[in-house]
């Protein structure tokens, strides 16, 4: 994975001293409340219900086992022995002092990990596809290209106060593990026919109060012209997007209102104008960045062939290598996600000591690396199958072997009203009454994969809207209720779900998922038809009639 | 006299303000160096015989520069006013005056700026800052002085950020 090098170290070490600087001013009363906000947002601060919250960056979802351990240490030294895996594969702490944060930043870059740019109206951490670099379906890898745009965009003097928050993902594979069509600017990589290396550009997603999936504004951008457009696109969004009105003003607003083929004339016009007057990436440069992400020395193994099951192997072995263990590109290995969706546990929380048990078996099993992912999980990517047995031994003690991932109660949720001032509803109490009714194992895998998101409010943070069954919570004369979603998508195609009828009451709200799922059993054609499918096919009226007829 | 942020350091402003709105009878002082707002200037008509200097404009952040390319070519000044520190659009306006329009002449912002965002606005082309608070001038030297390295550079020398470091 990526090393800082002097100027990594020296842009984050000057970055922490600034925000000292900008505190001690803000405490003495130098600095007004009102222009401390952008400058804490900017550093990963927020005031929240019960405390501030600080956001760390993680790039592209990437850990070393020394940045695990430094997450146990900030869990242990300034917060309440956990934290949580947000939905943009960074890190949030919930419970930190403000005073500590500057304390907390200096300890971080020891760890060569910062929370610069993970709020506020700037570009903020570029997420990634949690399985870049080992699984087949890939053009190239994607996260040398994020790193690229991670440096790139850090500290951009020109797009520092945006009209809003902005959002870049990239991806090398076929389905798409980042959702980029639901991100402000979506990359994927792909070959042209001369095979030259370059890029797919989509411009304009993003969820929140306007749900929109991004526009191709690009077929192919050369990789060496990456920086150039992307420039383009925010001096655009930063000149002509709307300010006046918060609601009004995510650059997928500009590109409706331009359409996408103004838009991307305006884009292309501004990119021609400084393609000669700014550097492009050398191939040089890139391969520097691709060699921080060559393959780890695998052992060869010739054949894949499974393993003889141990005759120990209990029936939750089995139901965890089929949930929770993925082909990888490389013979002899695997893909394992720990699930950090635990019965009864907020998802996407995890304790001091999980981080840093999480930590050792990286050490052990996976070349001391780990990925978060969208889904509020992490990942080994490079567990040798041999070893399967005893990491899951390990993880089960740890309560990280949840066989359920991919699952309806693999649930992506927010923090909600519990914790976040935005929130208009609690997320969590919703989960967890959803969680209760699908305990049975049995009953969840016949349902095969299916997708859950509860958010707490309209900023949509567990991006309801992609889900095949989504919940927000809504604000209904000060009492809590939720509107469903259905049919949403992503992965190999995306979609945003449609709003099902009128919103219901805190706890009416898992009767009604389980009424869903009753329409989607009877309805489906076979056990592979997937929900997006029988519901495409149905349309919501069942879904709709069952839910809303008496006795929910 | 009014002390401005410029080329590094607060010195005395040479330039002075004309906001009030002028009459036919409107003479310019001698040896004073004018900034006019935007329509002001125009209201010239392009003759600035009575000024000892052509005067320098005022204009908004989000200001259309394709209608001002006359005016930009002969200015020696472009004041970029902020409406609000929240509203970043004027680091756009001031990297575009710079790398498209080849304006050499003093950029300077002016409005609702905080110290803290001087470093950016010097390296998206601006070389002075006006604050009316004394403190602001202080802070805004203080914070330039550690600015240190960038990935980015400056809208002078862009660089791509490992363009440097791997020849090393």
């Amino acid at each position: 994975m990526y090393q800082y090098d002097e100027l990594d170290h020296e842009v984050v070490q000057n970055r922490v001293l600034q925000f000292r600087h900008q505190m001690e001013r803000y405490l003495n009363g130098d600095i007004s409340e009102e222009a401390f906000l952008p400058l804490r947002l900017q550093n990963g601060l927020y005031v929240q219900k019960h405390a501030p919250m600080l956001r760390v960056a993680v790039p592209y979802g990437m850990l070393s086992s020394t940045q695990l351990r430094m997450m146990a240490k900030i869990c242990r030294d300034y917060d309440r022995n956990y934290c949580h895996i947000t939905t943009r594969q960074n890190i949030q702490f919930n419970w930190v002092e403000l005073t500590d944060v500057p304390d907390i930043l200096d300890e971080l870059a020891s760890a060569e990990m910062h929370a610069i740019q993970t709020s506020g109206n700037c570009i903020r951490n570029t997420t990634s596809d949690p399985l870049a670099g080992v699984v087949d379906d890939e053009v190239t890898d994607p996260r040398p290209y994020c790193e690229i745009i991670r440096q790139w965009s850090t500290l951009h003097p020109e797009f520092a106060f945006l009209p809003r928050k902005f959002k870049i993902a990239v991806i090398g594979a076929e389905e798409d593990r980042a959702s980029i069509r639901l991100h402000d600017i979506g990359l994927r990589l792909v070959r042209s026919d001369s095979g030259e290396l370059g890029f797919n550009v989509w411009a304009g997603g993003g969820l929140g109060r306007t749900p929109m999936l991004g526009s191709l504004i690009r077929e192919f951008l050369p990789q060496t012209q990456l920086l150039g457009y992307l420039k383009a696109i925010l001096r655009v969004y930063n000149r002509y997007g709307r300010r006046d009105n918060k609601y009004k003003a995510r650059i997928k607003i500009l590109v409706s209102s331009l359409g996408t083929e103004e838009f991307t004339h305006q884009v292309e016009q501004e990119f021609e104008r400084n393609y000669a007057a700014d550097p492009q990436l050398s191939n040089e440069e890139i391969s520097y960045a691709q060699s921080f992400f060559s393959a780890p020395d695998y052992e060869p193994f010739e054949a894949d062939s499974d393993l003889p099951v141990p005759i120990s192997a209990p029936e939750s072995y089995h139901r965890w290598i089929e949930r929770n263990v993925r082909p990888h590109k490389q013979h002899g290995y695997r893909i394992v996600t720990l699930s950090l969706k635990y019965f009864g546990q907020a998802p996407g929380d995890i304790t001091t000591e999980q981080l840093e048990s999480i930590a050792e078996l990286a050490d052990r099993y996976s070349f001391g690396e780990v990925r978060t992912t969208q889904q509020q999980n992490i990942v080994l990517t490079d567990v040798k199958r041999t070893d399967l047995f005893n990491l899951w031994h390990e993880i089960n003690r740890l309560n990280l072997a949840t066989p359920t991932v991919g699952t309806l109660i693999d649930t992506v949720c927010c923090p909600g009203g519990d914790f976040c001032n935005l929130a208009n509803a609690r997320s969590l109490s919703v989960n967890a009454a959803i969680q209760q009714r699908f305990e049975d194992l049995d009953r969840l895998y016949a349902l095969g994969d299916l997708s859950l998101r509860i958010s707490g409010c309209i900023n949509a943070c567990a991006h309801h809207h992609i889900a095949n069954i989504g919940i927000l919570g809504v604000d209904k004369n000060g009492e809590e209720f939720y509107q469903i979603t259905l049919g949403g998508q992503t992965g190999r195609q995306s979609g945003i779900g449609k709003v099902l009828g009128p919103s219901l009451p805190h706890d009416k709200v898992a009767p009604a998922v389980e009424r869903i799922i009753e329409v989607y059993l009877e309805a489906r054609s076979s056990a592979t038809e997937t929900f997006t499918t029988t519901y495409q096919r149905l349309g919501k009226a069942p879904f709709k009639e069952r839910v809303y007829a008496t006795g929910l | 006299m009014q002390q401005v942020f410029k080329n590094g350091v607060i010195q005395d402003d040479h330039w002075s303000h004309l906001d009030a709105q002028i009459g036919a009878d409107f003479t310019p002082e001698p040896e004073v160096h004018y900034i006019l707002p935007l329509d002001i200037w125009q209201g010239f008509a392009g003759d600035f015989s009575g000024f000892i200097s052509c005067p320098g404009i005022t204009i908004s952040a989000d200001a259309d520069l394709a209608s001002l390319a006359d005016a930009i070519e002969r200015v020696p000044l472009i004041a970029i006013e902020f409406c609000s520190f929240t509203d970043g659009s004027g680091f756009s306006t001031a990297s575009l005056l710079r790398e498209d329009y080849k304006f050499d002449g003093e950029l300077r912002a002016m409005g609702a700026i905080l110290p803290d965002q001087v470093p950016y606005l010097l390296r998206c082309g601006f070389n002075s800052v006006e604050f009316p608070r004394a403190e602001d001038l202080q802070h805004a030297v203080a914070l330039t002085g550690g600015a240190g390295q960038s990935y980015q550079g400056d809208v002078e020398t862009p660089r791509t950020p490992f363009q440097q470091r791997i020849a090393k």
